[in-house]
């Protein structure tokens, strides 16, 4: 899938509140939650919710986070 | 040989969150010490998933496991929410924690169901979506 900015800033924003550590995770909900709702209100779209915006990017957020891992990995290894 | 050693990842999160369960119920330890444990049993949880169904394709007993423990692990965070709400909350000081960070790890495991089990949106009202708010397009596949 093509990407924008906004929609990397939305994928980064998940994975950094499903991967803080316990005491951090409620801001980095937060947050998350504020970059979605900033993406509905820009695109001034009503006929949507956050769920289903959510549901919407299922695919390309796995594909976002099989990445990532790939690349954590990479990382380890080297260190190795 | 790879499928002889793998199964137990998915056998690991089911004792874990198991003997939690036992330790809740025979008070062994403290309210803090129990969401802590249960906070370490989310995130071993997370760590099978992505290996096991975001790293490669899930099998149907990859799908059945994590149904089975994403709802265990959800009611067991929603009664330690609860104990907690009817003790007044987390005393100050017991944890490094708060009970929001509880909720906000319980929103991941609501997602991770919702998403893997739940009902699938059509391709076409997600082409819409994505086109109306990122302006991206994704092959109809």
């Amino acid at each position: 899938m093509s990407r924008n900015p906004q929609l990397e800033a939305v994928f980064e924003a998940r994975y950094a509140w499903e991967n803080a550590p316990g005491p951090e995770r409620a801001e980095r909900l937060r947050g998350y939650h504020r970059l979605l709702d900033e993406a509905l209100a820009k695109a001034a779209f009503t006929a949507t919710s956050r769920d289903e915006l959510e549901d919407a990017l299922v695919e390309a957020y796995r594909e976002f986070c099989r990445a990532k891992r790939l690349e954590e990995r990479a990382k380890l290894s080297r260190l190795r | 040989m790879a499928e002889v050693l793998d199964p137990p990842r998915w056998q690991a999160v089911g004792l874990v969150i198991d003997q939690n369960q036992r330790d809740f119920l025979a008070g062994r330890y403290s309210l803090a010490e129990d969401l802590l444990a249960w906070f370490k049993a989310a995130d071993l949880f997370r760590e099978t998933q992505d290996e096991r169904m975001i790293l490669r394709e899930p099998t149907s007993d990859d799908l059945r496991q994590h149904k089975t423990w994403v709802a265990s692990l959800i009611a067991e965070g929603e009664r330690l929410v609860t104990e907690a709400l009817a003790r007044g909350g987390l005393a100050e000081g017991t944890a490094r924690f708060k009970l929001a960070d509880v909720e906000a790890t319980l929103e991941i495991l609501y997602l991770a169901q919702r998403e893997w089990h739940g009902p699938k949106m059509p391709k076409t009202r997600q082409q819409e979506i994505l086109k109306a708010v990122f302006n991206v397009e994704e092959p109809a596949t």
